[in-house]
């Protein structure tokens, strides 16, 4: 019996050495590592242009975001009841219909452009304007975002190097380039020249937008805090999860 | 004498998860998983004690040290001496854990629900979960690899289809091409 035990115990000693288990990984582990190499490539982790500015402007959106932004919105939170943030949130969402199913129709995405103009009209009327998404919280219908920097991803356009906007944050050139074309596009603008305009001139425009982002960030306050703890280096770390987030919106 | 050589032997295997056991144990443990939190939600019961709980049932399966040298990348690891190695494990898996814990009071009652499986290599599994408030789903995906003793680990994350290991690689090949190995170790140790 003792016998029997010694030997399980060198077998397991054997099994657990930290020698055998190290040779035995070793050669298992460069396919582990050209996995993910082959993502930092694609991610573009080394062209990188512009990351002097970037760093620069990303130390000035957290700056914003902290001590303006966040803020702002939790004053905003304290005064607005929480119903009242939704439901001007829903609003918001709701007038973006025109982007979201221009891209998915240029992605002959017919299925979910079909699904956009349901919920549409559904929250446009029975949901009072928008107010209450009664698309999703009655019929469980799900919104598809989807913006044209996807559509040009959807037709293999590369994100190109990376780009951090003044308080937008992380970007890249294909998206900055989708997100001007959807500026041109959406009715939350203002474009003097085009024939349909929400608003009657750019101040309110700019207000509109302005109230729409604090009262965005009224609802998810601490995210940002929350996310920007697990960074070791901030802009590295907001690249990459920008960067690996859109390859994944595309590629639905 | 005979329990004790029955409990090493057990010790030995509990945990090592089978190819037709990973979606049972996934499904069964994270279930576990939304009653703790939900329990905790109604008690008021401490991050602490509710990590403590999660890690004993997610921790056999999470293989942290090749985490560790993933997030690191295997040209740095080569390098690096045999401390090194110990002491970056060890920080780093630190760190992962403390990322998971300070998330855990963002738990609003959603449901987690484990959607399937996907062999995507012969020694490679994904298993896909759904995490889903009244709004929203987001997709949390476990992959795992297979040893040579054909046992299941996990080996990376992804949330919404960001890897964790995959930012770790970013910023850690970012910051040393900046400072010394040594140094970022440090970081490591004052952030966690």
């Amino acid at each position: 019996m003792r016998y029997l035990f010694l030997l399980l115990l060198t077998l397991s000693f054997t099994y657990a050495s930290p020698l055998a288990k190290q040779a035995a990984s070793n050669a298992d582990f460069s396919s582990f590592d050209s996995e993910f190499e082959a993502t930092d490539a694609t991610n573009q982790a080394e062209i990188d242009p512009l990351s002097g500015y970037n760093r620069v402007m990303t130390n000035f959106n957290d700056f914003f975001y902290t001590n303006l932004l966040n803020p702002t919105a939790r004053a905003y939170k304290a005064v607005v009841p929480k119903p009242a943030r939704k439901g001007i949130d829903n609003i918001f969402n709701n007038l973006a219909y025109p982007l979201r199913l221009l891209n998915n129709l240029l992605q002959f995405k017919f299925k979910y452009s079909f699904i956009e103009t349901q919920r549409f009209l559904i929250n446009s009327t029975i949901g009072l304007a928008g107010l209450v998404d009664v698309a999703n919280d009655k019929f469980n219908i799900k919104q598809h975002q989807e913006d044209f920097g996807q559509t040009l991803g959807h037709y293999g356009v590369g994100g190109g190097f990376h780009i951090v906007l003044p308080l937008l944050g992380p970007s890249n050139l294909r998206d900055s380039v989708g997100l001007v074309v959807d500026g041109l596009v959406s009715p939350m603008t203002y474009i003097q020249s085009r024939g349909y305009n929400l608003f009657n001139n750019n101040s309110e425009a700019i207000s509109a937008k302005t109230v729409q982002i604090i009262n965005y960030n009224s609802l998810h306050i601490g995210e940002y805090e929350k996310l920007k703890k697990d960074a070791i280096d901030l802009y590295p770390f907001l690249k990459n999860i920008y960067e690996q987030r859109r390859k994944k919106q595309i590629s639905e | 004498m005979k329990q004790i050589i029955i409990s090493i032997l057990l010790v030995a295997n509990l945990f090592a998860l089978k190819e037709n056991q990973i979606q049972v144990f996934m499904s069964k443990n994270i279930n576990k998983v939304v009653q703790i939190l939900k329990h905790a939600k109604e008690n008021n019961i401490s991050t602490s004690i509710v990590s403590q709980k999660i890690f004993k049932i997610f921790d056999p399966v999470f293989d942290y040290k090749l985490m560790a040298r993933l997030a690191i990348g295997g040209r740095v690891w080569r390098e690096l001496n045999g401390d090194q190695k110990a002491e970056f494990t060890k920080l780093f898996t630190k760190r992962l854990k403390a990322s998971y814990k300070a998330k855990l009071d963002m738990y609003d009652n959603q449901v987690i629900i484990v959607s399937g499986i996907d062999k995507i290599k012969k020694n490679r599994i994904l298993l896909l979960s759904e995490i889903a408030d009244k709004k929203q789903k987001y997709d949390i995906t476990y992959k795992f690899y297979r040893n040579s003793k054909d046992q299941w680990y996990i080996y990376d994350v992804k949330l919404l289809g960001v890897s964790i290991i995959q930012t770790y690689r970013a910023q850690f090949s970012d910051e040393l091409k900046k400072m010394s190995f040594d140094k970022l170790l440090q970081k490591l140790n004052t952030k966690s």
